[in-house]
């Protein structure tokens, strides 16, 4: 589960800041809501102009089927980790921001679960990692598309399907062959 | 990156500013609408009032505060840097927020630094709605409103002075102005949004609590009829990360019926397409299922239901799960199955409803319905169920002694007379009207007060407490069934999003009508555009109110909205206004606004709060973490001191206070010997059978053999809905997650997420029509049937074209269009760049900086190649009054589609 949520109220000088050897994240594809918070805080922060997304939540139409995934995606050029937040000991704003914990922001640098660092020989559009959680090896994978050079590469999904990576196209950044119901852009 | 140069760039940013590369985008060859990257004297414009970009939360100030992104009103902290707001977060001290947001409450921020936002106050020059207008003081402005409002007042005719409010949190001050001018017209557009929830809450329980609080945090099963609380379901967001870890952590499960594919459908484990209005069918079926399967929770049913438990069976037989798959598409096996599911959950489960139950013509009876189901299981109080919490109202007998009485600083004014048979006011309604006021019985006499405040037509809508039926106000003007002096529109949209918004621009466009028109608000909106005066309002992150809602953390809190910076430009907050006003117009209005800083007014208003001011203040929060959490507060005993001095009814055995040795107040039932607080209806007991729906249908003529007529949950289907033809669609509306009606098109983060609003339909019915996303059709609206304003006349209501998008899962019968896009004002963001009809810069010189972003990268603009703006749609929908209640029920709109061949290269604005 997420670390307890600091209490940003007071004494903001006293904390220390965040000693991040690999930033990078975990999303829990089975708890996103694709509410866009994230991306929104992310962007109200960083005064980040319209048109870039560090971070975008992409509302995946499921492969027949009659509801959506939700996926948010990590820009490799645009997404810093935040660290202003880091500076200031809290987690990067995105993660604060999400209201069910789908994001968890984590120091792949001293976690058991560290990213893959190549690419699995036999589906190179997907790489795994095994995890121990609760009870049993739950997979987490590394979201890779063909097309997606902007993908952000220290960000482990879980939950995510085979089917998603082919949708990301251009990865954070906007593409017309996009089907998401929303960012309207033909 | 490679690792290294990754963090050699983390710790040059912390020494730099941020600005951002826009390489990866600039970098793609593809062409469509997309950005181009900023220059950077673009980015110095866009924010040139800023000498350092970067947050620096050692150097900001955290200011807790309440969000008014929606009105769910999460506790939220704003980091406040050179005096900007620069972040939102969540309050973790708020139980009903849990410390969370969504991207409406950055949206606030959006709205504070918008560069076209009213910085001052202006007065029209040329025609009312002509677009022309000049920059005037606040000096000028308040003579002149309150010149005019005290002119009335002396005449002796105060209910001319009408104030209108779309999003009113001011917790009764704007109630205070009314009152001590002495209009009893303050109206709401409550009927737009919930009344037609809220009469089945206040029914069954006796009064709305804000709403009711699921307990989703302890729940195994949810049955969702139409709720969406994973995107717009306002006061319903704070179930979201609740049902989140209940699902992931514990394997609850949340079944959803929907008409198409929300998030919440996403997210659910079962998604049912419904056909639209048929909520009710399947509720019935499932109690039916129920009883029948001996799952009743008898011994709670008998104890607090005011239907006896034989009679209700034999009323329910005829909903058998076949009749509800005939009339919703679901399948009888999957009711069958579901109701037995959600009943061996009992008592860790719950129904949640919102308006896709409750917006139909049948959607009063639907939620009855609904709400049955709890009472059958027996869940209500229970952990995991459907239980009821609220700060509002504490000082009322509900079982939540102890709690301290915050209430705003005195003197209260006195409210205005009811208009009785004799009274000046009561002369001044048409005969029609006064011959039905006069067969009212002396309770509904004593609540009544004019067409516009208490529609004599829809007294259910007044007669728990006043709701108002907002959608028909501007109908009714038209008509003459209330003569106006002055209009005093308070962040109302309503020249936009009403439905029959036409109408609406009608009415205030014509001075006939609408003598003088006042508008407060942030931003120049279509409803400003038809004003004389428009007021800057200060925004949420500048203002004073105070906050209390219903707690899905079953333990009453209350927090206070503080001011983190100044307003900008001559922004005041309305309290001031309104202060000012008074003080202006004078003959003893001014003795009710005696305070010259609001953080004093505040301060009091807390008085009674165990903490001291700055410590609510620097938390933003208070709670009695102690109190024991609110479950079965009915079965909580009377205390013996207050039954000291009560008396028992022999026959109902409610238990009721004495004054002077007579009887006041109920305050509790006498069960199995045992004097408990029941509930706080007039039984003390669940209304799931109560005669104040016939009693209604009775005195406004509404036939017997209307569902909205029956005493019990009843399902009947909508008027118009009976044997459509295969050409007929039933045209709904929504919202995206990101907006909150009108008021959030020009959050700049939020539009560039949604700024369209193309019109959603099924793969099955784009075959049908021959389309496919992108093309355009064309969409007529009918008029509805039944009992409600123009009912079965033939001329259509409108016509609306729109670009569809063919979206797998929605159901085939219904056309969706979010209803929030399509500005013809608001500024460049909200108007997806188009330029405005009419020029309300005068309220806007001297601005915020940032003009340059909003001119060059509004990239979804069609100048950009974008789609634009969307359409605006509430034109076409018509005045839709459910009959005694009055919600608008804005999911019944029967249509007629065609496919616009070829296809128009621009669309144009609805009708």
């Amino acid at each position: 589960m997420a670390e307890e949520r600091p209490h940003p109220f007071e004494k903001m000088d006293e904390r220390q800041p965040r000693q991040i050897e690999r930033p990078g994240f975990h999303v829990d594809l089975r708890r996103c809501i694709g509410c866009h918070a994230c991306s929104v805080g992310c962007k109200t922060a960083h005064q980040i102009p319209l048109g870039e997304f560090p971070l975008r939540v992409r509302w995946l139409p499921r492969p027949n089927g009659e509801t959506y995934a939700f996926v948010p995606v990590f820009s490799e050029s645009l997404c810093q980790e935040d660290p202003h937040s880091l500076a200031a000991g809290l987690d990067p704003v995105c993660v604060r921001a999400c209201p069910t914990d789908a994001l968890r922001f984590t120091d792949f640098g001293d976690s058991v679960s560290s990213p893959p660092s190549h690419t699995d020989p036999e589906d190179p559009a997907r790489v795994g990692a095994g995890v121990e959680g609760e009870g049993k090896r739950e997979r987490l994978s590394a979201l890779r598309s063909a097309e997606a050079p902007d993908l952000k590469r220290d960000v482990l999904y879980r939950g995510l399907e085979d089917w998603m990576p082919a949708k990301i196209n251009q990865g954070a950044a906007l593409d017309p062959r996009d089907e998401d119901p929303i960012y309207e852009q033909d | 990156m490679s690792n290294l140069s990754r963090r050699e760039f983390l710790s040059l940013a912390l020494t730099a500013s941020a600005a951002l590369s826009a390489t990866a985008i600039a970098s793609s060859g593809l062409s469509c609408a997309r950005p181009t990257p900023l220059s950077e004297e673009d980015r110095r414009l866009a924010f040139d009032s800023l000498t350092d970009t970067r947050l620096d939360y050692r150097r900001a100030r955290a200011v807790p505060t309440i969000c008014f992104g929606c009105t769910t009103h999460c506790g939220v902290i704003g980091w406040v840097q050179d005096e900007r707001v620069r972040l939102i977060e969540g309050n973790p001290l708020d139980p009903n927020s849990q410390g969370t947001i969504c991207s409406k409450a950055n949206g606030l921020i959006s709205a504070t630094y918008y560069p076209e936002r009213l910085l001052y106050p202006m007065r029209r020059v040329g025609p009312r709605g002509s677009g022309k207008w000049k920059r005037i003081s606040w000096d000028e402005a308040l003579d002149e409103i309150s010149g005019r409002m005290r002119a009335l007042r002396d005449a002796g005719t105060p209910e001319q002075f009408v104030f209108h409010y779309g999003r009113d949190k001011t917790k009764g001050f704007s109630k205070r102005f009314t009152d001590a001018f002495g209009t009893p017209n303050r109206l709401n557009r409550r009927s737009i949004c919930s009344s037609n929830r809220r009469a089945p809450l206040m029914s069954f329980y006796g009064r709305d609590f804000e709403w009711e609080s699921q307990d989703v945090e302890n729940t195994q099963f949810v049955l969702n009829f139409g709720g969406n609380p994973m995107e717009a379901y306002q006061g319903g967001l704070f179930m979201r990360k609740r049902m989140m870890d209940a699902k992931v952590d514990r394997g609850a499960k949340l079944i959803t019926f929907e008409v198409r594919p929300s998030a919440t459908a996403s997210v659910s484990d079962e998604y049912h397409k419904v056909n639209p209005a048929s909520d009710g069918a399947i509720a019935l079926a499932m109690a039916n299922v129920i009883v029948e399967e001996g799952l009743a929770d008898r011994a709670f049913w008998d104890r607090w239901s005011t239907w006896p438990f034989d009679e209700m069976r034999q009323s329910i037989t005829r909903y058998t799960p076949e009749f509800a798959e005939r009339e919703s598409g679901v399948a009888a096996a999957d009711i069958r199955r579901l109701a037995i599911a959600f009943a061996k959950a009992a008592p860790a489960c719950c129904t949640m409803s919102n308006r896709g139950s409750a917006k139909h013509y049948n959607g009063v009876q639907a939620d009855r319905a609904i709400r049955m189901l709890d009472v059958l299981v027996g869940n209500v109080g229970r952990p995991g169920g459907f239980c009821l919490s609220t700060l509002r109202m504490w000082q009322d007998r509900y079982g939540q002694e102890g709690l301290p009485v915050i209430s705003p600083p005195g003197p209260e004014p006195s409210k205005p007379l009811p208009w009785k048979p004799g009274t000046r006011e009561f002369e001044t309604l048409s005969a029609e009207v006064q011959e039905r006021v006069r067969a009212f019985p002396s309770m509904w006499q004593e609540k009544y007060f004019g067409e516009l405040a208490t529609p004599s037509e829809f007294p259910l809508s007044w007669h728990w407490y006043a709701m108002r039926v907002g959608q028909l106000v501007p109908a009714y003007i038209k008509e003459g069934r209330h003569k106006v002096g002055l209009y005093m529109s308070y962040t109302l949209g309503a020249a936009y999003g009403f439905p029959e918004a036409n109408l609406t621009r009608e009415v205030l466009a014509d001075e006939s009508l609408i003598p003088f028109h006042v508008v407060i608000d942030i931003s120049y909106g279509e409803q400003a555009a038809l004003a004389d005066i428009v007021l800057p309002d200060a925004t949420a992150l500048e203002r004073w109110d105070a906050h209390s809602t219903n707690s899905y953390g079953l333990q009453p809190y209350t927090g206070i909205r503080q001011p983190l910076v100044e307003p900008m430009g001559e922004a005041r907050p309305a309290q001031i206004i309104w202060r000012d006003l008074a003080r202006r117009i004078g003959g003893g209005m001014e003795k009710h606004f005696d305070f010259e800083d609001l953080e004093d007014f505040y301060r009091e208003w807390y008085a009674e709060l165990p903490i001291e001011w700055e410590q609510f203040k620097r938390e933003g929060i208070w709670k009695d973490e102690t109190r024991p959490l609110d479950y079965a507060l009915y079965d909580r005993p009377v205390p013996d001191a207050e039954l000291a001095n009560a008396e028992i009814d022999a026959d109902t055995q409610v238990i009721y206070a004495l004054v002077d040795g007579k009887r006041s107040n109920a305050i509790g039932i006498q069960l199995d010997g045992v004097a408990v607080r029941g509930f706080p209806t007039p039984t003390r007991k669940i209304g799931v059978k109560d005669e104040i729906f016939p009693f209604a249908a009775r005195h406004v003529g509404l036939s017997m053999d209307d569902m909205n007529a029956s005493n019990v949950p009843s399902y009947g289907k909508v008027p118009e809905h009976v044997d459509l033809d295969d050409n007929a669609y039933i045209l709904t509306t929504f919202k995206w997650n990101v907006h909150t009606q009108g008021r959030s098109a020009n959050w700049k983060h939020a539009a560039e997420i949604v700024h369209t609003n193309h019109a959603l339909i099924a793969p099955e019915t784009a075959a049908r029509l021959g389309v496919k996303t992108g093309d355009e059709i064309e969409i007529t609206t009918l008029r509805p049937k039944g009992a409600v304003y123009r009912a079965g006349e033939s001329e259509p209501v409108g016509v609306l074209r729109n670009k569809v998008r063919v979206v797998p899962g929605m159901h085939s019968r219904v056309i969706a269009c979010a209803h929030h896009s399509g500005h013809w004002e608001h500024g460049t963001v909200a108007r997806g760049g188009e330029p405005s009809p009419s020029d309300g810069r005068a309220g806007m010189t001297q601005g915020l900086p940032g003009q340059a972003e909003l001119a060059r990268s509004v990239w979804w603009s069609k100048e950009r190649g974008g789609p634009g703006g969307g359409v605006a749609i509430n034109d076409v929908y018509p005045i839709n009054a459910q009959p005694l209640v009055g919600g608008q029920n804005w999911f019944d709109n029967v249509c007629r589609v065609r496919r616009v061949s070829p296809p128009a290269l621009d669309q144009e604005r609805g009708s």
